[in-house]
């Protein structure tokens, strides 16, 4: 028996079932294939005729357009691993990529889910379980009691005292920015108190308050970490994702750009050691707010991310065969993964929509042109002639690049989205080639408030 | 589709094999299964997504169609071959997954027009298996 045939017949599972669509299908079909495991894919009906070339055999129809009825279907995602022969299943992102009902459903039925164990996924999924996980790590947490405040203003102005102001009083009942107040100095708490309590009793029947740091102007800073499950924990660099609108990122980079390594590494190790701890397996990511030079974790999320290249092409690794390997019970080599970032990367995220109105552009793609160029790299399922549904997520291409330095990332990030050509629909690629004109992005390190707020006033390239 | 306008459209004889294939074609396309047309001379045609049928100036038989509900392996019952009397909710097929197997029954008492599928195929959902043209 040859080494290759002895690694094989070791092997846990030789076909993975592809429980995802778009880009991040193509892009874990490619690892299946570099790791010789034999990748299978589904689509719904308004997927299939478009998947038709995907993989031999092409896609398994499991279900109607309707994601509740296909791509979210425990139920037909599991028969299709059946019918297919496959040992495993890649959530890829979103769908059923955080749920731990089915990562248990598939360990009871003897098919091995490619993510974390669902008692992980449960944890990080609690918001006050997460955060004690994190604290008992020695993760820094938003500062704040975790628990409701008492009656006593005097307590509480202690509390605010030995927090630091700015505060934030919320109800907690409350949310979309009602029934919450930010204090700025010791002499505004009774006020803001008895205001808040007031205001939680009238409109949420609850007055229940609680309060944490407030941070004004933080940025989003997010550390990747990669397990095993024989006590390995790494973490492999960290990704700055601040421009976001509406919670939805639109440009991420790695690393984050003027942070102190030896603060990011830190982070960093700790993040390495909550996974030991609380038994983590495979890849996941902690997101942080950064702000004043110090981090606070937020939430951690059980699976692979979209803006996994960005750390993918800077670290020298591949994460999604990192997690298949993991995944057949291999370790993974922490030494490996000791060494500093090489190089700058930046992400753009190509969705069908308006640059202006943000609105969906579903519709036949009647051509595409990426660039070909050293340090750029696309991840897309489009073609010429693709119709994009209007039923899912309205990504549709990332565009990579990196460069020895930020600046000269930027300038590869110029010239690429100038030779990216999408007809037939509308993207945000004028958006894109804004934000690369922006003097704030350009000299790096702006907040989570950023763009929303440029797209408010209207970019300086405009005036 | 049938429920669709009846305008008159600047289609010329339904009967031409070309057209016919260009319309199946935008079918397939399309991902729609049934397409009823009518052309000014009173002409009418209905297309099933795979396969037509030309329907001179009388109104298009109606067929039915039965779909694969899961992905699975498609197997035939019996001795079911196109052109054999089948009744109502008699079992044609099944879809085997593992050790599972569905009973696939046909909607209505009439004749197997067709089967679309091989037996032991892997099948998808929705995927037309048996067309089957009731008896009046």
């Amino acid at each position: 028996m040859s080494t290759a045939e002895a690694s094989r017949s070791k092997r846990r599972f030789d076909t993975v079932l592809i429980a995802n669509r778009g880009e991040i299908a193509e892009r874990v079909k490619r690892a299946c294939l570099a790791l010789d495991v034999r990748p299978v894919a589904i689509a719904s009906e308004a997927d299939a005729a478009e998947a038709a070339a995907f993989a031999e055999g092409g896609p398994i129809c499991i279900g109607p357009a309707t994601a509740s009825k296909s791509y979210l279907n425990q139920a037909a995602v599991m028969l299709a691993a059946r019918v297919s022969g496959a040992g495993a299943i890649h959530p890829g992102y979103g769908f059923l990529s955080e749920n731990a009902d089915f990562a248990e459903a598939l360990e009871r039925s003897g098919l091995i889910f490619i993510g974390p164990p669902a008692s992980a996924i449960r944890v990080m999924g609690d918001k006050i379980a997460a955060k004690r996980a994190m604290l008992d790590a020695g993760v820094p947490c938003v500062p704040g009691p975790g628990e409701p405040l008492p009656d006593d203003v005097v307590l509480i102005r202690r509390m605010a005292d030995e927090i630091g102001y700015p505060v934030i009083i919320k109800a907690s009942g409350g949310g979309g920015g009602k029934g919450m107040r930010v204090v700025r100095a010791s002499d505004e708490i009774a006020d803001a108190v008895s205001l808040t309590r007031e205001e939680a009793r009238r409109a949420f029947g609850k007055p229940e308050l609680y309060m944490e740091k407030f941070l004004e102007k933080p940025r989003h800073v997010e550390f990747q970490v990669l397990c095993d499950e024989h006590g390995n924990a790494v973490w492999v660099g960290y990704r700055d994702c601040s421009l976001q609108r509406r919670h939805q990122k639109v440009v991420e980079e790695a690393p984050a750009p003027g942070i102190d390594p030896a603060l990011a590494a830190a982070t960093g190790a700790r993040c390495a050691e909550a996974c030991r701890q609380i038994g983590y397996r495979g890849v996941g990511t902690f997101e942080f707010l950064y702000e004043n030079g110090a981090f606070f974790f937020i939430e951690m999320n059980t699976r692979l991310q979209v803006e996994h290249p960005v750390t993918e092409v800077t670290a020298g690794v591949d994460l999604v065969v990192h997690q298949l390997q993991v995944a057949q019970g291999e370790a993974i080599n922490p030494a490996a993964f000791d060494r500093p970032p090489s190089g700058h990367a930046f992400e753009c995220r190509i969705n069908a929509e308006d640059p202006d109105t943000f609105a969906a552009s579903p519709g036949r793609i009647t051509l595409v042109r990426f660039p070909t160029a050293e340090g750029v790299r696309i991840d897309t399922h489009i073609h010429d002639g693709y119709r994009v549904p209007a039923y899912y997520d309205s990504l549709i291409a990332k565009l990579i690049v990196h460069a020895p330095t930020r600046a000269q990332a930027i300038e590869l990030m110029r010239k690429a989205l100038a030779e990216t050509r999408i007809e037939g629909i509308a993207t945000n690629l004028p958006l894109h080639m804004k934000i690369f004109n922006d003097p704030d992005f350009i000299r790096g390190a702006v907040d989570i408030h950023h763009l929303e707020k440029r797209l408010k006033e209207g970019f300086s390239a405009d005036a | 589709m049938r429920d669709g306008p009846r305008h008159r459209n600047g289609l010329g004889n339904l009967a031409d094999p070309k057209l016919i294939e260009k319309l199946s074609d935008w079918l397939e396309a399309s991902g729609v299964y049934e397409l009823e047309i009518r052309n000014a001379d009173g002409q009418s045609l209905v297309l099933v997504s795979g396969g037509s049928r030309y329907g001179g100036k009388r109104h298009a038989v109606e067929t039915a169609t039965v779909k694969a509900p899961f992905a699975g392996h498609f197997l035939t019952a019996g001795d079911f071959a196109v052109g054999r009397f089948v009744k109502a909710s008699e079992v044609i097929g099944l879809i085997e997954i593992g050790p599972l197997r569905l009973p696939l029954s046909s909607p209505s008492t009439g004749v197997l027009r067709d089967i679309k599928a091989r037996s032991g195929e892997l099948v998808g959902y929705g995927t037309a298996l048996f067309i089957v043209e009731p008896t009046p």
